[in-house]
């Protein structure tokens, strides 16, 4: 696949200090696919033939392709020498001739837009959701937000409620993604800190269940989507900033 | 009375926009759902069947079937 094939579906979004951010446009474009296709090894291709509609097909296929071009320029590999494997919890790791690589990457896609998050080193997980309709907000409000959230989510005016409940909601699962655990761990027990609840676009996260890891949290929204990013932080460092 | 099956498929066509009731036993990471409509869509199970299945629960199914046994 040829550098302008693949600069014409992604850009970068956002760099974070040693994070990058990459912007994937998913809209439907068969010859992208068709390009993006020829990147990826024989068992992520018997992945796409596994999935029954054309839409979940498109997303792997663009954000793996931009994944593996992203990865190779980093790690200064051939594609051919790039593969997969995963955690516990399906969570995705990179490997260079079949030995764990030296990054850590992780990968969202909502409608038509895809991100992809990469750093040196250091959990990370980032989410985006294109703020949709068809979500009730008030239920799954109910389900996932902690009683603080719920209660800032109720003093919100109706027009407010869908920004507020996507802001939240992505900022949640980039730190379960950047945890790697899924949904084993329940979303309404930890909430997100005050300040980036009303406004702030950045902040420092704790677990209660693991008060010694901090994250670092950053709301990426913007008029498009929502989106969020969490990074754990090296326990070495300091903690100015917190 | 509707049967669990043809309960949990009009739900599922509604809110997940599948319509094919030979997906119930597809795979669900096959059916590329996401995580703010897989909950939703467990949010509204709950509701109309009355019962209290969590994330945490719901993520032990590998298929919509699984969910349909867990409710039959």
């Amino acid at each position: 696949m040829s550098a302008d094939a693949l600069d014409s579906w992604f850009r970068t979004y956002r760099e974070i200090d040693d994070i990058l951010i990459t912007h994937v446009d998913l809209s439907p474009d068969e010859e992208c696919e068709a390009h993006a296709i020829s990147w990826l090894d024989e068992k992520e291709r018997d992945r796409l033939r596994r999935y029954r509609y054309d839409r979940p097909r498109r997303e792997f296929a663009l954000c793996r392709a931009v994944l593996r071009s992203i990865l190779c320029s980093r790690l200064g590999c051939e594609n051919g020498r790039l593969s997969f494997g995963t955690f516990e919890h399906g969570k995705p790791f990179g490997l260079v001739d079949g030995k764990a690589a030296p990054v850590s990457f992780n990968v969202s896609h909502s409608g038509k837009h895809g991100l992809i998050a990469l750093a040196p080193k250091g959990r990370l997980g980032v989410d985006v959701e294109e703020r949709v309709n068809r979500i009730d907000l008030d239920g799954v409000g109910e389900f996932v937000f902690g009683p603080e959230e719920q209660a800032d989510f109720a003093s919100v005016k109706k027009y407010e409620k869908r920004h507020l409940f996507f802001k939240l909601w992505t900022l949640k699962e980039a730190l379960i993604k950047a945890l790697g655990t899924g949904f084993s761990l329940d979303p309404s027990r930890f909430e997100i800190p005050p300040e980036m609840r009303r406004g702030a676009r950045k902040g420092i996260f704790r677990f209660p269940h693991i008060p010694e890891a901090r994250w670092r949290l950053e709301n990426l929204g913007n008029a498009d989507f929502a989106a969020a990013i969490a990074q754990e932080l090296d326990p070495a460092l300091d903690t100015k900033g917190e | 009375m509707a049967s669990v099956e043809e309960r949990v498929g009009v739900l599922v066509e509604k809110h997940l926009g599948i319509s094919d009731r030979a997906m119930l036993d597809a795979d669900l990471t096959e059916l590329g759902v996401n995580s703010v409509d897989a909950v939703n869509f467990l949010k509204t199970v709950n509701q109309d069947f009355g019962v209290d299945i969590s994330p945490d629960v719901a993520r032990d199914f590998t298929t919509l079937r699984d969910l349909i046994n867990h409710l039959s």
